[in-house]
């Protein structure tokens, strides 16, 4: 989180801050961009958040998630048959955001989606390592 | 091999060891640098070079060296005649023997 703006750590810092001074644990849950379609992501967020979610990570969809267990890896595979991808992914967040959205949304990315658009500089993306 | 996503594509060779997306650091820098030059070679080919070295000299060759031999005939045409053009024979065809009996309609 070091190489993180100011305003996203402070989203991520709030929401566990909350959670700290109230003693009680956040949850964090998955969506697979693309999964089960492009446009679900918009509905099965904000459904995640009103069941009780207070973070969400978006996964974008890799050919070879080799890091992820059967669950996430048959999503990702799905995902991808739908057509997602990280453009996809970051506009999704706009879309979630211009939703009213405001909880952290944190991207899980393998890195050569990242590298193939030639640059590292992504807001709010840890890249998972492969 | 990698779409402009950044998805590694699927890749096709009737031997495994060439069935593969990625290429290691050597070879890269020896493309890059000019030192080597890489080129490809189907599967009917290496095939047909597999049956050559078999036939010829009684060597049964992996199907990957079986590329090698493919090419090998296909470039000694346009070379002289005293040329020797040598070869890596890479690797053994014992474990390759139900593949190419299948490919080639032969019951083993």
């Amino acid at each position: 989180m070091n190489n993180q703006p100011a305003h996203h750590q402070s989203r991520i810092g709030a929401t566990l801050a909350r959670h700290h001074e109230a003693g009680t644990m956040a949850l964090v849950g998955w969506q697979t961009i693309g999964f089960p379609t492009v446009e679900a992501s918009r509905t099965l967020v904000p459904a995640l958040i009103d069941g009780g979610f207070d973070l969400i990570e978006l996964g974008v969809p890799f050919s070879d998630p080799q890091a992820d267990g059967t669950t996430i890896q048959r999503a990702s595979f799905e995902a991808l048959k739908q057509g997602a991808t990280l453009s996809i992914a970051l506009d999704t967040v706009r879309t979630l955001r211009s939703d009213g959205i405001t909880a952290p949304l944190i991207f899980m990315s393998y890195y050569n989606p990242i590298l193939s658009r030639g640059s590292n500089d992504l807001r709010s993306t840890p890249a998972k390592p492969g | 091999m990698q779409d402009g996503d950044g998805q590694v594509v699927e890749t096709h060779s009737i031997s495994a060891g060439l069935d593969y997306p990625g290429v290691g650091p050597e070879h890269s820098w020896y493309k890059d640098s000019g030192r080597a030059t890489y080129v490809a070679v189907d599967d009917e080919s290496a095939l047909a070079g597999f049956e050559l070295l078999c036939q010829t000299e009684g060597i049964i060759p992996a199907l990957e060296t079986a590329h090698a031999i493919a090419y090998a005939r296909r470039v000694r045409a346009s070379r002289p005649s005293s040329e020797i053009i040598v070869v890596n024979c890479s690797g053994r065809g014992d474990k390759d023997l139900s593949t190419v009996a299948t490919r080639l309609g032969v019951t083993l």
